[in-house]
């Protein structure tokens, strides 16, 4: 084992049920756990569940998690597998199927009737994130908005790196087409000239 | 798909995401429940080696009877403790019944 990463010495603390090691660690990691759950279920209430099951398994946990690393890729496995494990089960839900559907469509917060052009945008970009496939979706966030590299999501979802290229690629040719029938592309496109 | 296509979407999906997730705030009931929850856990795991998390739990959950008060100092001999653990999961209402 290498040197102790400073995450690692409080890892050591919670293996002897010390509290302040967990809210050290809580307060360093909770907004990126917080919204990497939300941005993959879309729930709130989700987002607040999972995020408190991750920290209670770190805290349960402690004695399996490696001390020469930072505890954040571990954290994020746990939030994204706690984050598909909901969806699924919320799929498998009778009669509920639709009401997700609908749910993961929605955006996030109600906007004015009279948006801002960009606004629509941004939205039609969320619908069209909720639109890829759980896999792909969880790329996306963890790239594009906790902004991780490859090699981090390839460990924290334990895939090749090729497979997290892939689906990113995937990603991006999915938005382009969704865009594209939104007619959003070109309008951005020339934004950007 | 060109470079500027891919970074034209490369923004756009960044944009939307920062906009899903603006100003989000863990609130702070989160730690709160997590907090409780590890250290109900430690008394659980370990009852007999975490006197001062069974009596930071008891203030915690209001816990207060003539054998741990809520404030001065609380006994620690096993008798205190293993009352205090009763009490703590919730069985200490039956368990009183019968001393």
């Amino acid at each position: 084992m290498g040197i102790m990463h400073p995450d690692g010495r409080l890892v050591v603390r919670l293996r002897v049920g010390d509290i302040d090691a967990l809210g050290e660690l809580y307060e360093k990691y909770k907004t990126k756990i917080s919204r990497t759950a939300l941005a993959i279920t879309r729930d709130p209430g989700a987002a607040e569940d999972i995020s408190q099951e991750t920290f209670m398994r770190l805290f349960t946990h402690a004695e399996h998690i490696y001390t020469d690393v930072p505890v954040g890729p571990w954290l994020y496995r746990v939030a994204v597998n706690l984050s598909h494990t909901w969806i699924q089960r919320q799929r498998r839900r009778p009669g509920l199927l639709e009401e997700v559907l609908d749910r993961l469509m929605a955006p996030l917060h109600l906007v004015p009737e009279r948006m801002m052009e960009r606004k629509e945008i941004q939205e039609t970009v969320q619908q069209a994130i909720a639109n890829l496939p759980l896999t792909h979706r969880t790329v996306v966030v963890l790239f594009y908005l906790e902004s991780l590299s490859l090699k981090e999501i390839s460990d924290i979802l334990e895939i090749p790196e090729g497979t997290v290229k892939s689906r990113l690629h995937y990603a991006r040719k999915q938005l382009k087409g969704l865009l594209s029938e939104r007619r959003a592309v070109p309008e951005v496109v020339y934004e950007f000239t | 798909m060109n470079s500027r296509e891919t970074q034209t979407i490369d923004d756009l999906i960044v944009q939307a995401l920062q906009a899903q997730v603006k100003d989000v705030q863990p609130p702070s009931r989160i730690w709160r429940r997590v907090r409780r929850r590890a250290m109900t856990w430690c008394v659980c795991r370990k009852p007999e080696s975490s006197p001062g998390l069974k009596v930071n739990l008891a203030a915690m959950f209001h816990v207060e009877s003539p054998f741990f008060p809520s404030t001065g100092r609380i006994r620690n001999d096993s008798v205190t403790m293993r009352m205090l653990e009763l009490r703590l999961v919730g069985r200490a209402e039956s368990f009183f019944r019968f001393v």
